[in-house]
C-alpha cells in the first residue's frame, strides 16, 4: 500500500503528487526550477516526514551504533550529529544516515525512506547482543526541512531558541510555533538551513501553514533531488548500494578507522591496502545541450568507463549535471562523453559539489 | 471571439490540426509549423532542452520528430505528418522554456514541408474532447 505523510491532505491540494520509496509525495508545487532557485536565494520548506527515524536508547546504545556505523558515534557530544554509513562485512554500503546524540544514552538515527524497514531490522538484529532498545518513531512524528540563505531569519521569528548558536551538524530542543521540536542545522540541498523533528503529529498542518506564513515557499521532491545533485550529495539506491564502499563513493571522511571495530572495517582496511577505490564517484558537467540521466554510459576516447547514476538539468548552473561512477581516476576538467540516445555528447569530469560553499558539503562534519 | 478553447485552463488553439499524441501543425501555410499543445507542455513541465532534428531530415507520421527534456523526464515528440524538416526553431537552443511559455507561438519546434499523412488529424474541437478525457 502506498503510504502518506501527515501533511498529505495539504500537499494533495497544492502539488503535483508522485510516488517515491512507497510514499505518495509532492513532486512540485509551482515548478521544479522555481522551487530549486527559491531554495538557493531565499528559503523553502520541504516535508521530509517520509524519511526513517529511529530512537536507540540504553546503556549500550553508543556501543551498538559504533559497531554498526562507520563514524565515531560514542565520541559525539550532546546534541551533536554525524553523517555515517552502515556497511556489510564486505564494506558495501547498506545505508547512509545521520546519527544525533540526544541524551547520554539516547540517539536518533535519520535514514532513507527506502531503507526504513532495513534499518529497523538491522538495528534490532544486532541490538539483541547489546543492552539497548530500538524504536521506529517515523510514523508518529513530523519532519520538515527549512533550507536556504534566509531559512534562519525566517525560522527565528517562530522559534524559541537562538538559531544562530546552532552550528552545522548540531541540534537544539526548541519550540517552533509553540510545538516541541529537535532542530538541527543540517540538510540535503547544499544550502544553509535546518531540519526539525516534531514528536507529535498534533497540529501538523498548522505548523506547515504557519511556516508558509513566515515566507517559506513549499518545495517538492523534484527540487530536493535537483538540489542534492547540484550539491553532489549521494542518494541511497542511486550512488550508494551494497556493491560500492564508502571509499568508492568518496565518503571516506565519514569512516573512522581509528575507533574500535565496526562491521565492514576489515574489508575497508584491506581495500585501502590494495589502493582504495575500485571505482570513482565523479561529477559530470555537460559541455553541450542535453541532460545526463541515470544509466547513460560514459566514454573516454571511445572506451566505456562507467555510467551516470543521477542526473538533472541544473537551474543554478543552467546546464546538465550528473553523478556517476567511472572505472579510472580522472582529474576534474578531463574531457569525456556521455551517450545520449545513441549519440555521444561532450562533457567534463567536474568537482563536486557543483554548487555551494565547500563548508556545507558532508565532509564539513569532520571539523565539528 | 477567442482564438482558443479553454479546457480547465488547458488552451486549445483554433485553426490548427492536432495529433492524438498532442502535437499541433498549422496546415494553413506551407511550410507548416509544428509544436506541442498547451496540455502537452503542462504535462511535461519546465522544458530545459530541445533536441531538434537536422534541416533536410525526412520525418514519418507517428515517428519521433524530436525530443524534449524537462528536468525529470525525456519526452518524444512525434511527427503529426510525413514531411521534410525545412527549419528548426533556433530560439529554443538558448530559450527552451519558450515551449512552456508560448506553445502555440514562439515555442514552435520545426517547420515541415508536408508530403502526406494529414488524414486523421483532429480539429480543435475534436482535440478538445481528447484533452477533456485526459485531465
Amino acid at each position: 500500500m502506498v503510504k502518506r505523510t501527515p501533511l498529505y491532505s495539504v500537499h494533495s491540494k497544492a502539488a503535483h503528487m508522485g510516488e517515491f520509496a512507497g510514499f505518495e509525495l509532492p513532486i512540485w508545487y509551482e515548478g521544479i526550477v522555481n522551487e530549486a532557485l527559491n531554495t538557493r536565494k531565499d528559503a523553502s520548506i520541504f516535508d521530509v516526514s517520509h524519511m526513517g527515524r529511529l530512537i536507540i536508547e540504553g546503556p549500550e546504545s553508543a556501543s551498538l551504533l559504533d559497531w554498526l556505523a562507520t563514524a565515531n558515534i560514542s565520541g559525539l557530544g550532546l546534541r551533536q550529529g554525524k553523517y555515517c554509513l552502515l556497511c556489510n562485512e564486505r564494506g558495501g554500503v547498506l545505508e547512509d544516515a545521520i546519527v544525533f546524540r540526544v541524551g547520554e544514552e539516547r540517539f536518533i538515527l535519520v535514514g532513507n525512506a527506502s531503507r526504513r524497514d532495513f534499518d529497523l531490522e538491522w538495528l534490532i538484529a544486532h541490538g539483541s547482543k547489546f543492552d539497548v532498545s530500538v524504536k521506529d518513531f517515523s510514523d508518529s512524528s513530523l519532519m520538515l526541512a527549512l533550507q536556504g540563505p534566509k531559512a534562519e531569519e525566517r525560522l527565528q521569528r517562530v522559534c524559541s531558541e537562538d538559531l544562530s548558536k546552532i552550528r552545522r551538524f548540531r541540534g537544539e530542543w526548541a519550540r517552533i510555533l509553540g510545538k516541541e521540536a529537535f532542530v538541527t542545522r543540517t540538510g540535503y540541498t547544499g544550502e544553509d538551513g535546518f531540519e526539525a523533528i516534531f514528536f507529535s503529529l498534533e497540529g501538523a498542518e498548522s505548523i506547515w501553514n504557519g511556516l508558509l506564513g513566515e515566507g517559506f515557499r513549499p518545495a517538492g521532491l523534484g527540487a530536493r533531488d535537483v538540489l542534492r545533485v547540484e550539491a553532489g550529495l549521494p542518494l541511497y539506491g542511486k550512488e550508494l548500494n551494497e556493491s560500492v564502499t564508502p571509499i568508492d563513493a568518496g565518503l571516506f571522511f565519514a569512516v573512522s578507522m581509528e575507533k574500535g571495530g565496526f562491521i565492514g572495517k576489515e574489508a575497508l582496511a584491506e581495500a585501502l591496502r590494495e589502493g582504495g577505490r575500485r571505482k570513482f564517484l565523479v561529477g559530470i558537467r555537460m559541455e553541450e545541450g542535453g541532460v545526463p540521466r541515470e544509466g547513460y554510459p560514459l566514454f573516454l576516447n571511445g572506451e566505456r568507463i562507467g555510467e551516470i547514476t543521477s542526473g538533472t538539468f541544473s537551474p543554478t548552473l543552467s546546464t546538465g549535471v550528473g553523478l556517476g561512477y567511472i572505472s579510472k581516476q580522472l582529474e576534474p576538467g578531463s574531457a569525456v562523453s556521455v551517450g545520449v540516445r545513441g549519440a555521444l555528447r561532450a562533457c567534463r569530469i567536474a568537482r563536486i559539489p557543483f554548487y555551494g560553499p565547500k563548508a556545507l558539503s558532508p565532509g564539513a562534519s569532520r571539523q565539528h | 471571439m477567442s482564438d482558443f478553447i479553454d479546457i480547465s485552463g488547458n488552451l486549445v488553439k483554433k485553426g490548427l490540426k492536432y495529433a492524438k499524441t498532442h502535437e499541433w501543425i498549422d496546415l494553413s501555410s506551407s511550410p507548416s509549423k509544428v509544436g506541442i499543445s498547451d496540455f502537452a507542455q503542462r504535462s511535461l513541465h519546465d522544458v530545459v532542452y530541445a533536441d531538434l532534428p537536422k534541416v533536410g531530415q525526412a520525418v514519418k507520421r507517428g515517428l519521433t520528430l524530436c525530443t524534449l527534456e524537462s528536468i525529470k523526464a525525456v519526452a518524444e515528440v512525434y511527427s503529426p505528418v510525413d514531411g521534410v524538416v525545412v527549419e528548426v526553431n533556433a530560439a529554443l537552443e538558448s530559450n527552451p522554456e519558450l515551449v512552456n511559455k508560448d506553445p502555440y507561438g514562439d515555442g514552435w519546434l520545426v517547420k515541415l514541408q508536408v508530403t502526406g499523412g494529414t488524414e486523421g488529424l483532429l480539429g480543435a474541437e475534436e482535440y478538445s474532447d481528447l484533452v477533456r478525457k485526459q485531465i
